[in-house]
C-alpha cells in the first residue's frame, strides 16, 4: 500500500516554514487558506474532516431511521414486499448501481488528482463525475414516470390505493385505458418493469421457471394470447382487490386493530418461495392486498430522499468545479453547467409530456384530481367505483391489441398525441432557455479566446473541499448500495 | 486532587493518536512541513481494484436473487451490502489512512442505528401476537 | 478550508497587535447591524441566539400563565362557549409545550451559553466552523418564525376566530402522536414538521461545532481531564445532539409523507404501526431530554465549585457522569410508552435502563452537594439558582422512579404527576441553571455586574412560586387529574387555583430577573476580568473579552484550582498570585497563542 501512496508533503512550497516560531504579533506569512483560529493547516484539514464524518454520522441515522421503518413494515407484511417489488425494474436499478459506483470512482481518483495538483484532470473527473450524477437522475426520471404512468404513483395516483380512482375513465377520455402499460407488453428497454409488472398480474399462466422470463418473455412468445390473459387477469385482479377497499373498522373502537399475514422471521413467504414464481396478488389475504400501496410510499420516500441527497451532491461537485477552474476555464465551466441543467430540463420537460415513453396523459391526471377530491370528500360508493372500474377494464380489453406496438409508436398508434402543457411546458420551456443561454453564453467564451492554463484553487496545500464533497458523494453512493438490493431485489 | 489530574492527563492525552491539541502536531512534525496537509493519495491501482471489485459485486447481488437460498436470501444480499460499504468507506473514503477517531464517529453512529432497528423490531414482533384479526367484511 | 472557515473579513484578520487598543472588545470591534447578523464571532452568534431564546422563553411563558388561568376554574375561561374554550386551551397547551421544548430549553444553554463560553473556555479564538455556526443560528430564526407563524395560526383561529392565510394550528401536543396526527388532526401537522425539521438542523449544527471543538481546537496543557466540566457537558450533550437528532428528523418526514400521501408506515388502516411512531419520536425526544438538562449540570458544577471557593468534588466523576447520561440516555426511550401497547418484554428492559440512569444522576447530586461541605459558599444570585437547582433536580428526580417503576406508572402516566415530574427537571432545573449561568457569565457577555440583593430576590420569589405551582400537582396527579383536559371535577379545583397562583408569583420572580439583568447590563458598576473568582479560561481574559478572545494565548491548567485567586478589596475583583502555583491557568506571553 505505502509504495504506491503518495506523500503531498514532500511537494515544493517552502513558504511559512519558520511561521511556528513567530510570537504572536509580529508579521506573519499566514498560509492563503488557513481560518484565522487555526494554527495549521492540518489543524484545519483534520478539523474539517472530522466535522464532515460527524455530519456523515448525522445523515446515517436519519437514513438509518428510514430504514427502520422499511424493515419494521416488512417484518410484519413480507408479503407485500415479496409480491409489489417486481413492479421495481431491476434492470434499471442495477444499471443505476454501475452508474454510482462508477461516478464515486471518478470522484475518488478527483480526490487523488487535487491532491497531487493535477488541475486539469481533477477538472475533468469532477466533470465526469457531475455527469454520473445526471445519469442517475435520468434514470431515476424514467423510473418515476414510468411508475406515474401505469398509476404506481403516490397516494391517491396509486390504484392500489384505496382512494384510487382511474384518473383517465374518470376524465372522460376512454380512448386512453386504464392500466394501458401495465398490460401491454411493452418491449421497450426502457420500460421492462411493465412485463413484469403484468406477469406479476398474471395469476392463469403457467409459472416459468426461467428467471429471466420475468422481462423477456413475454416479449418473445405468445404476445396476443399473454396479452388477452392479462387483460383478463387485471380486470379479475382488480375487482379482487377492489381500490375502494375500506377498512372494516374505521371509527370503531377495534381501529387500531390489525392482523399481520403471518409473522415470519426474516420477511420472506415460503410458500411463494417453493412456487418459485412471480406471486400474485390473491396469494396475499385479503386485509394485505389493502396495503400494496404502501410499499411504493416507502419506495418514494426512500429513493426520493437519497434523490435529493443526489442533487445536493451534484450541487457541491459543480461548486467545487468552479473553484478547481482557473480564471479561463470558468468560462466555459459555468455556462457548460448551466446549459447541463438545461438539457435535463428539457428532459424532464418532454418525459412529463409522455413524447419519450408513451401516451401525453400525464396530464389526465392533474385535470382528474378536482374531480377525484370533490368525490372523495361526497363519500366514495363503492359501487359506483367498481363499475368505473368495470367500464375502464372493458376498455383495457378492446385496446388491448393497439399496445402491442412498439413503445414509439404508442401514442401515434392509440390515436392521442402526447400533448405539452402545464408543468411540462413550463419545464421544457425553462430548460430549452438556459440551454440555449448556456450555449450562447459558451460560444462567448470561445470566441474571446480565454486561455484554459493557470492554477487552480486546489493543490497539495489545500484540497479539502473537493475532499470533503468526495465524502459526501460516496456516502449518497453508499446509501444506494442498501437501498437497491432491499427495494428492487427481494427474494 | 492536581496529582490525579496529571496520571489522567498522561493516560488520555495520547499524541500517537494525532487526537487532542494543537501543539502536538507542530511539536510532531519538523516546521518544515508547516503550511502542509499529512495526506495520503490513493493510487489508481487501488481505486481501479476497488471498482472492479465493487462491480463484481453488484452482479453478483442481482445473480443471487435468482437462486433460492431461502431466509438466507435476504441475508446474502445485506452481507453483500454490507462489503461493498466497507469497500467504498475503507478505500474511497480513505477510511483506511484516516485518523482512528473519524472511524469511531462512523461505527458509533452504524451501532445506534442498530439500536433503534432492535428495538423497534423487538417491541413489534413481540406485540403481533396479542392483535386480533379484524373481522374484514370486504364490500364485495 | 476556506470554505467552511474562511479567514474572518479583511484578509490582515490574523496580524493583530500584541497589545488590544483599550476598549476593544467584540461588542465594539465592529459596528453596525450587519456586524451583527453576518458576524462568525461566536460570542456575538451566543448574544442573537440569547434574544431569540429569551422571546420564546416569553411567548411560552405567557401561553404558560393563560393555561393556568383556564385552568383557575372548571369552567371556561376565555368563551363562553365550551367547544371553543376546549379547542382553544388544545391549542394553547400545544403551543406551549413546543415552544419551550423546540425553541427555548434544547437550544437554551447549548447555543447561548456554550456558544458564549465554550470557546473561551478552550482558550480558541472561535469554534471549529464559524460559517456552520452562523448558518445555525438561521436556521433557528427561520425554523421559529415558521413554527410560531403555524401555530399562532391555530391560536387565534380557534380563540379569536382570526384565520391566517393558511392558518393551521397545531392541536396534537408537542409530541404528534399518531394516528391523530396523521388521520384526524392533520391542519397543522405538516407545516409544523417543517418548523421543527429546520429547528433540528439548527441543533445538529451547534453540535457538529461544539464536537469539533472540544477535540480540535484545545489549547496548551489542556488534557481531557483539565477541561471545564461544562465543557464536558456540552460535549455530551453534542453527541447526542448529533446522533438522536436526526432521527426526529426522519420522523418528521415520514409523518409527513403518510399524512400528505397516505402511506400507511404508521397508519394500522394500511398495516402501519402506530406504536413505531412512538419509537421513533421517543428515539429522539428522550435523549433531547438529556439535551435539554445535560448542559444545565456542567453550569451548577462550574458555579458551585467557584461560589463555594473549593475545588470541584469528584472532578472525574462528574466528567464520566456526563457520558454516561448520554449514552444511557438513548437505552430509555420506551418509558414514554409503559402504557402505549408496546410488548411486556419491552417494557421490562427499559424500566431496567431507567432505573440505571438514575445513577449518573445522582453521583452528579452527590458531588456538587460534597463540593460545598465545609465550603465558603458565597450567596450571590448564580449561587442561589445553582442550589435551587439542586433542590428542584433532586425532586424531580426522585419523582421519575415512580414514573420508571413499571406498576406505578400505570397510575400514573397521563396524570398531573408526570406534568409535575417533567416540569421540575426541565423548568425546576433547566431554567434555574440557565438563570444562575446568566448571572454568573453576565459580567463576561456585558462588562457589567447585575444587582445581587435583586438578583437574589427574583431567583428566591421564582423558587416559591415554582414550588407552589408544581408541587401540588403531584398531589393532584396521584388523586388521579389527568393532563391535557381544560376542565375537572370540583374536587381539583383546590389544588388547580394554588397553581394558577403560584404561575403568577413564578411570572412575578421571572421578570424581577428580566429587569434586574435588564439594568445590569445597562447600569450595573464596570465588572472585573474575574468577579467571581473562577479559574476557567474565560476568567482570564477581560470583560468582556477582545474579538479573538484573549491578546495572547493561554496555557489551561487545573481549571478548579481556585487557591491562587485572591480578592482585593480595594479595586473590588479577584487577583491571581502568580507565586502560588504552576498548575493554575494563565498566560504565557513567550508562547505561541495556543
Amino acid at each position: 500500500m505505502s509504495d504506491v501512496s503518495v506523500n503531498t508533503m514532500t511537494a515544493g512550497h517552502g513558504h511559512d516554514a519558520s511561521g511556528d516560531a513567530h510570537p504572536l504579533g509580529t508579521e506573519h506569512d499566514h498560509p492563503k487558506h488557513l481560518a484565522h483560529h487555526f494554527d495549521t493547516p492540518e489543524q484545519q484539514f483534520t478539523s474539517a474532516k472530522f466535522g464532515m464524518w460527524i455530519f456523515l454520522a448525522t445523515e446515517l441515522l436519519m437514513f438509518g431511521g428510514l430504514f427502520c421503518a422499511y424493515a419494521v413494515y416488512r417484518h410484519n407484511h413480507p408479503d407485500v414486499f415479496l409480491y409489489a417489488h417486481h413492479f421495481l425494474d431491476k434492470i434499471m436499478g442495477g444499471i443505476n448501481t454501475v452508474v454510482l459506483i462508477a461516478s464515486s470512482l471518478t470522484m475518488a481518483w478527483a480526490v487523488r488528482a487535487s491532491q497531487l495538483g493535477q488541475q486539469k484532470l481533477l477538472l475533468a473527473l469532477l466533470g465526469v463525475t457531475l455527469m454520473g450524477g445526471y445519469g442517475f437522475m435520468t434514470i431515476k426520471a424514467l423510473e418515476y414516470h414510468h411508475k406515474y404512468e401505469v398509476n404506481l404513483w403516490v397516494g391517491p395516483y396509486n390504484m392500489y390505493n384505496k382512494d384510487f380512482k382511474d384518473p383517465v375513465a374518470a376524465a372522460g377520455n376512454p380512448a386512453i385505458p386504464n392500466l394501458k402499460t401495465t398490460a401491454a407488453t411493452d418491449a421497450s428497454p426502457m420500460t421492462p418493469a411493465v412485463a413484469g409488472a403484468g406477469e406479476a398480474l398474471q395469476s392463469g399462466t403457467p409459472s416459468n421457471s426461467n428467471p429471466g422470463a420475468e422481462t423477456h418473455d413475454l416479449n418473445s412468445t405468445g404476445i396476443s394470447q399473454a396479452t388477452a390473459n392479462h387483460t383478463d387477469d387485471i380486470k379479475a385482479a382488480l375487482t379482487r382487490i377492489g381500490p375502494e377497499w375500506i377498512d372494516p373498522n374505521a371509527g370503531s373502537g377495534d381501529e387500531a386493530q390489525i392482523k399481520p399475514a403471518f409473522v415470519q422471521p426474516l420477511g420472506l413467504a415460503p410458500k411463494v418461495i417453493a412456487a418459485r414464481q412471480p406471486m400474485k396478488l390473491t396469494d396475499m389475504p385479503k386485509i394485505e392486498q389493502g396495503m400494496v400501496n404502501t410499499f411504493f410510499g416507502i419506495y418514494f420516500t426512500m429513493t426520493g430522499l437519497h434523490g435529493v441527497h443526489v442533487v445536493v451532491g451534484m450541487g457541491l461537485i459543480f461548486w467545487v468545479m468552479v473553484r478547481a477552474a482557473t480564471p479561463g476555464q470558468r468560462k466555459w465551466v459555468w455556462p457548460a453547467g448551466l446549459a447541463s441543467i438545461g438539457v435535463y430540463l428539457v428532459f424532464c420537460g418532454l418525459l412529463t409530456a409522455g413524447y419519450l415513453t408513451g401516451g401525453g396523459y400525464g396530464d389526465a391526471h392533474a385535470a382528474d384530481y378536482t374531480a377525484q377530491t370533490t368525490q372523495r370528500a361526497s363519500g366514495t360508493n363503492p359501487d359506483a367505483s367498481s363499475t368505473d372500474l368495470h367500464a375502464s377494464s372493458t376498455d383495457l380489453r378492446a385496446s388491448g391489441d393497439v399496445h402491442l406496438s412498439a413503445t414509439s409508436a404508442h401514442h401515434a398508434g392509440a390515436g392521442h398525441t402526447a400533448s405539452m402543457s402545464g408543468l411540462a411546458l413550463l419545464t421544457f420551456g425553462a430548460g430549452g432557455v438556459v440551454t440555449v443561454a448556456g450555449v450562447v453564453w459558451m460560444l462567448i467564451g470561445f470566441i474571446q479566446g480565454r486561455s484554459l492554463t493557470g492554477p487552480g484553487e486546489f493543490g497539495p496545500e489545500y484540497f479539502t473541499p473537493v475532499d470533503l464533497v468526495g465524502l459526501y458523494w460516496h456516502l449518497v453512493d453508499l446509501i444506494w448500495i442498501f437501498l437497491f438490493p432491499l427495494l428492487y431485489l427481494i427474494h | 486532587m492536581a496529582s490525579m489530574q496529571e496520571k489522567m492527563r498522561s493516560l488520555v492525552s495520547n499524541p500517537n493518536t494525532g487526537e487532542g491539541h494543537a501543539d502536538v502536531h507542530s511539536a510532531r512534525e519538523p516546521a518544515t512541513m508547516e503550511g502542509h496537509v499529512h495526506v495520503h493519495a490513493v493510487s489508481p491501482l487501488i481505486l481501479l481494484s476497488v471498482f472492479g471489485v465493487l462491480l463484481v459485486l453488484t452482479v453478483l447481488t442481482v445473480a443471487v436473487t435468482y437462486i433460492d437460498l431461502g431466509p438466507a436470501n435476504l441475508i446474502v444480499a445485506l452481507g453483500i451490502a454490507v462489503v461493498k460499504a466497507a469497500f467504498v468507506i475503507l478505500f474511497f473514503m480513505h477510511m483506511w489512512w484516516d485518523r482512528p477517531f473519524n472511524a469511531i464517529v462512523l461505527i458509533s453512529a452504524l451501532l445506534f442505528i442498530t439500536l433503534f432497528l432492535g428495538f423497534a423490531i423487538m417491541d413489534t414482533d413481540n406485540y403481533q401476537v396479542y392483535m386480533k384479526p379484524p373481522a374484514v367484511a370486504s364490500p364485495r | 478550508m476556506s470554505a467552511i472557515n474562511p479567514p474572518l473579513g479583511v484578509p490582515g484578520a490574523f496580524k493583530k497587535p500584541a497589545t488590544l487598543p483599550p476598549g476593544d472588545n467584540y461588542l465594539t470591534h465592529q459596528r453596525g447591524i450587519l456586524s451583527w447578523l453576518l458576524s462568525l464571532d461566536h460570542k456575538r452568534i451566543g448574544l442573537m441566539y440569547l434574544i431569540g431564546v429569551l422571546g420564546a422563553l416569553f411567548i411560552g411563558g405567557t401561553f404558560a400563565m393563560m393555561l393556568r388561568t383556564e385552568l383557575f376554574t372548571p369552567e371556561p375561561t376565555f368563551t363562553a362557549n365550551k367547544t371553543d374554550a376546549w379547542n382553544f386551551y388544545n391549542h394553547m397547551f400545544t403551543l406551549h409545550g413546543a415552544v419551550m421544548v423546540f425553541m427555548f430549553i434544547i437550544p437554551s444553554i447549548p447555543a447561548v451559553i456554550g456558544n458564549f463560553v465554550l470557546p473561551i473556555m478552550l482558550g480558541a479564538k472561535d469554534v471549529a466552523f464559524p460559517r456552520l455556526n452562523l448558518l445555525s443560528l438561521y436556521c433557528w430564526i427561520f425554523g421559529a418564525a415558521f413554527f410560531l407563524y403555524v401555530m399562532f395560526g391555530g391560536v387565534l383561529k380557534a380563540g379569536f376566530g382570526i384565520a391566517l392565510p393558511g392558518g393551521f394550528g397545531l392541536d396534537t401536543g408537542w409530541t404528534f402522536y399518531t394516528p391523530y396526527s396523521n388521520a384526524k388532526s392533520t391542519d397543522g401537522t405538516i407545516a409544523a414538521l417543517m418548523g421543527i425539521f429546520i429547528l433540528g438542523f439548527s441543533s445538529i449544527l451547534t453540535g457538529v461545532n461544539f464536537i469539533a471543538t472540544t477535540h480540535m481546537l484545545r489549547p496548551k496543557g489542556m488534557t481531557w481531564f483539565r477541561m471545564p466540566l461544562l465543557v464536558w457537558a456540552l460535549y455530551a450533550t453534542a453527541i447526542i445532539q448529533i446522533l438522536a437528532t436526526p432521527v426526529l428528523a426522519i420522523t418528521g418526514l415520514l409523518l409527513i409523507a403518510e399524512t400528505a400521501l397516505k402511506i400507511g408506515i404508521f397508519d394500522p388502516a394500511y398495516g402501519g404501526d402506530p406504536i413505531l411512531f412512538q419509537h421513533f419520536f421517543w428515539f429522539y425526544s428522550h435523549p433531547a431530554v438529556y439535551i435539554m438538562i445535560l448542559p444545565g449540570m456542567g453550569v451548577i458544577s462550574e458555579i458551585i465549585s467557584t461560589h463555594s471557593r473549593k475545588h470541584i468534588f469528584g472532578y472525574n466523576f462528574i466528567a464520566f457522569s456526563s457520558i454516561a447520561i448520554a449514552l444511557l440516555g438513548f437505552l430509555v426511550w420506551g418509558h414514554h410508552m409503559f402504557a402505549s401497547g408496546q410488548s411486556a418484554l419491552t417494557n421490562s428492559i427499559f424500566s431496567l435502563f431507567t432505573m440505571a440512569v438514575a445513577i449518573p444522576s445522582a453521583i452528579k447530586v452527590f458531588n456538587w452537594v460534597s463540593t460545598m461541605y465545609k465550603a465558603d459558599i458565597r450567596f450571590t444570585p448564580p449561587m442561589v439558582c445553582a442550589m435551587s437547582f439542586i433542590v428542584l433536580f433532586t425532586i424531580g428526580g426522585l419523582t421519575g422512579l415512580f414514573l420508571g417503576a413499571l406498576s406505578t406508572d400505570i397510575h400514573l402516566t397521563g396524570t398531573y404527576f408526570i406534568v409535575a415530574h417533567f416540569h421540575y427537571v426541565m423548568v425546576g432545573s433547566t431554567l434555574f441553571a440557565f438563570i444562575g449561568a446568566l448571572y454568573h457569565w453576565w459580567p463576561k457577555m456585558f462588562g457589567r455586574m447585575c444587582n445581587a440583593t435583586w438578583g437574589n430576590i427574583g431567583a428566591i420569589t421564582l423558587l416559591i412560586g415554582f414550588n407552589l405551582t408544581f408541587f401540588v400537582q403531584f398531589i393532584a396527579g396521584t388523586h388521579g387529574m389527568p393532563r391535557r383536559y381544560a376542565t375537572y371535577e370540583p374536587e381539583f379545583q383546590i389544588y388547580h387555583q394554588i397553581s394558577t397562583i403560584g404561575a403568577y408569583v413564578m411570572g412575578l420572580g421571572l421578570f424581577t430577573i428580566a429587569f434586574n439583568l435588564l439594568h445590569g447590563m445597562l447600569k450595573g458598576r464596570k465588572a472585573p476580568a474575574n468577579p467571581w473568582g473562577g479559574n476557567t479560561l474565560e476568567w482570564h481574559t477581560p470583560s468582556p473579552p477582545p474579538h479573538d478572545n484573549f491578546a495572547v494565548a493561554p496555557v489551561a491548567g487545573d481549571p478548579y484550582e481556585l487557591s491562587a485567586w485572591k480578592w482585593d478589596e480595594s479595586t473590588q475583583q479577584w487577583l491571581m498570585d502568580e507565586t502560588q502555583s504552576k498548575t493554575v491557568s494563565g498566560t504565557e506571553p513567550t508562547q505561541k497563542h495556543h
